[in-house]
C-alpha cells in the first residue's frame, strides 16, 4: 500500500510546495496519521486515498500558515492566493493527468514516458523499443494531441 | 523568405531538452520567423510542466516510516502484528570489553567497520542490525546472551523462559524478556546510555551500580563513566528516534566530544581536540551519513567557529 500511494502523494506535494525535504516530511506525517487512524477507515481502496489526500492537503495548509505568518511581509503574491484553491487545483491537475495516461495505448505512454522522464532522445527510444523513429514520433504526437484536448482549461 | 513547417514532435524535442542541433536550430528558426506559433509553443511547454515527475525514494521512505511507527506504542492495531514486546535503544560504550567475553569454539563474531552497517538474523528468530565501527559477539548454542562494542537495533523474537540479554564493554546487562530494542557502546564515550522506546527492561551492571534499574517507555538511564553517576530520565521525542537505521547522523544538545564518536564510527578517522571550549560546546544537528565529515564541520562551524585539518599521515582531524 505505501508504494502504491507514496509516488503519487510525494508528486503532488512537490508540484504544490518546490520543496523536496518538506514534500519528504509532509507525506511522511500523512501516513503515520492514516497508520493512527487505521481502525476508523474502512479498508477500500477509495477510502484509504481520500483519507491521504485530505490529510495532506490539510498538512500543507497548516504548514502554509505556519511560514505565512512568520513571511507576511515578505511574499505578498501568495498572501492574495487562496492557499486551498491552489492545492485542490493542482490535485485535480495531478488527476487529470493520470486520467489522460490512462486513455493512451500501454505503448504510446511508455515510449512518451521514455521520453518526458528518462529524457531519451527519439533515437534512443527507437533503438528501446524497436521500432523506428517514425513510430515513435507518431506516438508523442498522439500523446501531446490528447493532453493538448485534456489540459485545454489548464493553458 | 523560408517557410517554415514545424511538427509538434519537434517542438516536444525541444522543449524537452532531447533535441539535437538540427532540430534545435530548426525551431529556433521557426521561433524567429512570422510562422512561429506562440500558443501552440506555450501549450507544450505547458504540457512539459505539467507531466514532471519526480522520483522519490520510496524505500528509503517505507524503512523511514516503518521505524517511526514502531516507535509509536499507543497503536492497537499495531500490536496485533507485532512478534516482538518491546522497542529499547542502548547507548554503551566502555574499556574492558575483551575480557569479558570467553574463548569459545562457538564463539561467532560479527563485525562492521567505519560507515558500515549489517543486519543478521540469530537462531532463536531474532534480528540484529549493526551500525557502523561495532562488534557483536555470542555463543551459537545461545544467541540470546550477547556481548556488544558499538551500536545495534535488536527485534527479539518472543521466548519467555529464556531471557535476552545485551552486555557492554562497561559490564551493563540490559535483560529483555520478549523485546526489540537497540544497544550503543562505543570505546570512546564518555556516557553509557539506555533508551526504551516501548516495552520493558532492566538494566543491571555486576560492578558500575547496584541499582535494578526498571525503564518504562520513553525513559533512558545515562552512565556517566567518570563519576560512576546513573541516571535515569524522560526522553524527548527527537531522541527516541533511532537515527541511524535511517542512514543519518543526528544529535540534539550533544557536545562536540561526543558528537565525534559516532563520527569516529562513521568515517573511521580520529578526531581530536586542542580547544576544551570547543569540545564542550553543544550542537544539535541531523546528516544524512553520506555527508562528507568536513561538510559536516562546515555546518557546525555556523553556530561555532572553529578550524578544522586533516593530518594526511595519522589520518586524524584535528579541531582547535
Amino acid at each position: 500500500m505505501f508504494d502504491r500511494h507514496y509516488s503519487r502523494l510525494y508528486n503532488y506535494a512537490f508540484k504544490v510546495l518546490k520543496e523536496t525535504d518538506l514534500s519528504e516530511e509532509l507525506v511522511q506525517e500523512t501516513f503515520i496519521k492514516l497508520w493512527e487512524n487505521f481502525e476508523n477507515i474502512k479498508e477500500s481502496e477509495r477510502s484509504i486515498t481520500s483519507f491521504l489526500i485530505t490529510a495532506l492537503k490539510n498538512k500543507i495548509i497548516d504548514d502554509y500558515r505556519k511560514k505565512q505568518t512568520r513571511e507576511k511581509h515578505t511574499n505578498l503574491y501568495t498572501l492574495n492566493t487562496s492557499i486551498e484553491t491552489q492545492i485542490d487545483q493542482q490535485w485535480e491537475l495531478t488527476q487529470r493527468i493520470e486520467d489522460i495516461y490512462t486513455t493512451l495505448e500501454q505503448k504510446t505512454t511508455d515510449i512518451f514516458k521514455l521520453s518526458r522522464d528518462k529524457g531519451l532522445t527519439y533515437k534512443e527510444i527507437s533503438k528501446r523499443k524497436g521500432v523506428s523513429v517514425k513510430t515513435v514520433e507518431l506516438h508523442i504526437s498522439k500523446a501531446l494531441t490528447a493532453f493538448k484536448k485534456g489540459l485545454k482549461d489548464y493553458f | 523568405m523560408d517557410h517554415f513547417k514545424i511538427t509538434e514532435t519537434e517542438i516536444w524535442e525541444y522543449i524537452s531538452k532531447t533535441a539535437d542541433d538540427i532540430t534545435i536550430q530548426k525551431v529556433e528558426k521557426w521561433m524567429g520567423s512570422t510562422d512561429y506559433d506562440e500558443d501552440l509553443f506555450n501549450k507544450i511547454t505547458t504540457i512539459y510542466k505539467h507531466t514532471s515527475r519526480e522520483h522519490p525514494s520510496v524505500e528509503q521512505a517505507k524503512k523511514r516510516f516503518f521505524t517511526t511507527v514502531k516507535s509509536k506504542p499507543k497503536t492497537t492495531v499495531w500490536k496485533e502484528v507485532l512478534k516482538y514486546a518491546a522497542i529499547l535503544i542502548v547507548i554503551i560504550s566502555g574499556t574492558y570489553f575483551y575480557n569479558s567475553v570467553s574463548s569459545n569454539k562457538n564463539q561467532i563474531v560479527v563485525q562492521t567497520t567505519y560507515g558500515e552497517q549489517k543486519s543478521i538474523e540469530l537462531s532463536d528468530g531474532s534480528k540484529v542490525w549493526i551500525n557502523a565501527s561495532s562488534s557483536l559477539t555470542y555463543n551459537s548454542e545461545t544467541p540470546r546472551t550477547l556481548y556488544l562494542e558499538g551500536e545495534a537495533f535488536f527485534e527479539v523474537a518472543k521466548d519467555s523462559l529464556n531471557p535476552f540479554t545485551v552486555t557492554t564493554p562497561n559490564h551493563i546487562t540490559v535483560k529483555a524478556l520478549g523485546t526489540s530494542f537497540n544497544v550503543k557502546s562505543y570505546q570512546d564515550s564518555p556516557t553509557t546510555e539506555t533508551k526504551l522506546l516501548t516495552g520493558k527492561v532492566e538494566v543491571t551492571s555486576n560492578i558500575q551500580f547496584k541499582e535494578r534499574i526498571i525503564l518504562v517507555p520513553d525513559e533512558k538511564v545515562t552512565f556517566y563513566k567518570h563519576t560512576q553517576e546513573v541516571v535515569k530520565s524522560k526522553m524527548n521525542h527527537n531522541e527516541s528516534i533511532i537515527a541511524w537505521r535511517e542512514g543519518k547522523i543526528q544529535f540534539e544538545n550533544i557536545s562536540f566530544r561526543e558528537i565525534a564518536v559516532d563520527l569516529e564510527a562513521q568515517f573511521g578517522q580520529q578526531i581530536l581536540f586542542k580547544n576544551e571550549d570547543i569540545a564542550t560546546t553543544k550542537f544539535t544537528g541531523s546528516f544524512d551519513n553520506t555527508t562528507p565529515i568536513d561538510e559536516i564541520f562546515e555546518v557546525l562551524k555556523i553556530s561555532k567557529d572553529f578550524t578544522y585539518q586533516l593530518n594526511t599521515k595519522t589520518n586524524e582531524w584535528m579541531i582547535k
